[in-house]
């Protein structure tokens, strides 16, 4: 039997992998980046916990449905995004984060400030599932997005968003859609902020706006640029070791912040691939290490 | 009629302050094209030196060349070991970067001011002058004078030096500034020396003005300069200015008249993705200028 403290830490590194996948596919991928995805983590949540108290529907058509109203906003977004280019559409997607907040702060459907209690906990086959089940749920659907996010990296929309990262234009001769794949990309990373937030809703099960302001919006940020952008390596490592690593260092706890901020400048200044990105120090010394190429596997697209 | 003209004067002084703290950020982006978001921090840095110096000295004229100084070599600090190894990177880079440090600034001022308000309290708060049922407080008359000078400074500073010049013709082109010999990693180091000097007064007249400095205090205005830069025109420090009065202005007028339906931040933020997405260039219209 493996104690409630390790399901607690596994569950939210699988949530945080999710995060980090999704910002990875925004901006590793389409080369956009997100400063506010805390808000469709919150959006997800929401919906989540709303679908599940007041409506009593069942958490296995709540997540999904999450999902969707997460990326209806994320396609909103998408459309504004068409016109912005890149630092302005990360303050907007910044000012999107207050502005869903205040909502959810000001608006009386949403129970303001005190937020959403009283969550329920998932049922399977009629019974409530126990930790352990919730926790093998999130990797099976920490599994399930790799999976998805690896098949369309692969294929030619992964090729396409590639495409708009390095050169839009140049894409866009070779007869790239290029708000076609740029919205696609914003619904596909959204929709999965959405699916963290329904699992963060059902695990805390109660939730308040101030569980999703800006510096969440920075952690998950944090998360993706520490492990590297653009490939499903690096959000996935870098989530796994800035979860799993301030449980050991707890000292570190009270200095979270300051660490995430000084993690984000040293990273971005020195690494900008990040520390497990292509041709990292990190990747490279492991390569010396082992010798030869092709230990590396999947490699940063 | 006493209602409007306290609300006047209430906007014009949230107004300086928003003017102060964005003349900086707006430069900045002038000359580099960065969004330097950790000006918020250096703003922070000014108004806990200020309070600082005042504990120690017992007068408030010393917490405002402090704050100039501290500030002012934050700022180059920050341009030196940090803005310039990324300032021509994709603006993405020096953005993350500017927030990175931002959130580890905020952090390091709570470890070393704690995370409560600390009383600002100078013997002058209480005066003011009282016409009628009209009353001005002695605070905003130092914010909206100090605003006044500052912003003469910096108009002087920009049009009547060769320094401004360097920076004006830095900002239109910087390959062809540097060809007929400006110094421009020199100019832009001062450039931010004296943006950062700037929000360093902010810091102190807005302790001062609201009696009290808190370590998060540069939280709310670290992503507001943003809405009065983007209602400015990028870059166009005129605009700014102006931008940030009206924002003043507008936002004590609303919540006076109507009280609060979202966060004040929340609607700022909703006027700054309406002025991206529908006037790009700024409610002034007029573009890279500095």
């Amino acid at each position: 039997m493996i104690p409630a403290y390790y399901h607690t830490i596994m569950t939210f590194t699988c949530i945080n992998i999710l995060l980090s996948l999704s910002i990875g596919v925004l901006a590793g991928y389409a080369g956009q980046v997100s400063l506010g995805h805390a808000a469709f983590m919150a959006i997800g949540a929401y919906a989540s916990a709303m679908l599940t108290v007041t409506f009593k529907v069942s958490f296995w058509l709540a997540m999904p449905a999450a999902a969707l109203v997460s990326a209806m906003v994320g396609l909103l977004l998408g459309v504004i995004a068409l016109r912005l280019k890149e630092d302005f559409l990360a303050i907007t997607t910044m000012g999107l984060n207050f502005i869903v907040i205040g909502v959810l702060l000001y608006a009386p459907y949403f129970g303001k400030a005190l937020g959403i209690g009283d969550i329920p906990v998932p049922m399977l086959f009629g019974e409530e599932m126990g930790r352990g089940m919730y926790t093998a749920l999130c990797l099976a659907l920490v599994a399930g997005v790799v999976a998805a996010v690896w098949w369309l990296q692969r294929s030619w929309i992964g090729l396409a968003w590639r495409g708009i990262r390095e050169a839009q234009d140049v894409a866009q001769v070779m007869g790239v859609n290029i708000a076609k794949f740029k919205i696609f990309a914003f619904v596909i990373s959204t929709a999965i902020a959405g699916i963290a937030g329904s699992l963060y809703a059902h695990f805390l099960l109660f939730i308040t706006p101030y569980d999703f302001g800006f510096p969440l919006s920075i952690q998950i940020l944090t998360l993706a640029v520490l492990g590297g952008l653009g490939a499903i390596r690096g959000p996935v490592l870098g989530a796994i070791l800035l979860t799993i690593l301030p449980e050991y260092l707890r000292f570190i706890q009270d200095y979270r912040m300051l660490t995430y901020g000084l993690l984000l400048v040293l990273v971005m200044m020195y690494q900008p691939q990040g520390l497990f990105g292509h041709k990292s120090f990190l990747t490279e010394g492991l390569k010396r290490l082992f010798g030869g190429e092709e230990k590396i596997r999947g490699r940063a697209a | 009629m006493g209602t409007f003209l306290e609300n006047l004067v209430t906007g014009a002084a949230l107004g300086s302050i928003y003017a102060l703290i964005s003349i900086g950020m707006t430069m900045v982006y002038g000359l580099l094209k960065i969004l330097h978001v950790a000006h918020a921090g250096v703003y922070v840095f000014g108004a806990l030196l200020g309070l600082l110096a005042f504990r120690l000295t017992g007068s408030i004229l010393f917490a405002f060349p402090a704050a100039v100084l501290g500030c002012a070599l934050m700022g180059y600090l920050l341009y030196r070991f940090m803005y310039r190894r990324v300032q021509d990177e994709k603006p993405l880079i020096p953005l993350i970067v500017g927030i990175g440090m931002f959130t580890a600034m905020g952090d390091a001022y709570r470890l070393a001011a704690g995370p409560y308000s600390i009383s600002f309290e100078h013997g002058l708060a209480q005066t003011g002058i009282v016409l009628g049922t009209f009353h001005i407080s002695f605070n905003q008359v130092l914010v909206i004078g100090s605003a006044a000078a500052l912003l003469v400074l910096v108009w002087l500073m920009v049009n009547k030096t060769k320094t401004g010049l360097a920076w004006r013709a830095s900002a239109q082109d910087r390959e062809v500034a540097m060809g007929i010999g400006v110094n421009s990693n020199y100019m832009f180091g001062l450039n931010f020396m004296f943006g950062s000097a700037l929000a360093g007064i902010a810091g102190v007249l807005v302790g001062l003005y609201y009696g009290a400095v808190n370590a998060n205090m540069g939280e709310v205005w670290a992503y507001k300069v943003f809405v009065v830069m983007v209602l400015g025109g990028l870059g166009n420090v005129t605009g700014t200015v102006i931008a940030a009065y009206l924002l003043g202005l507008a936002e004590t007028f609303i919540i006076s008249s109507w009280g609060y339906f979202l966060p004040r931040d929340a609607i700022a933020f909703i006027c700054m993705i309406l002025v991206l997405i529908l006037m790009p260039n700024g409610v002034m219209g007029k573009r890279k200028q500095v």
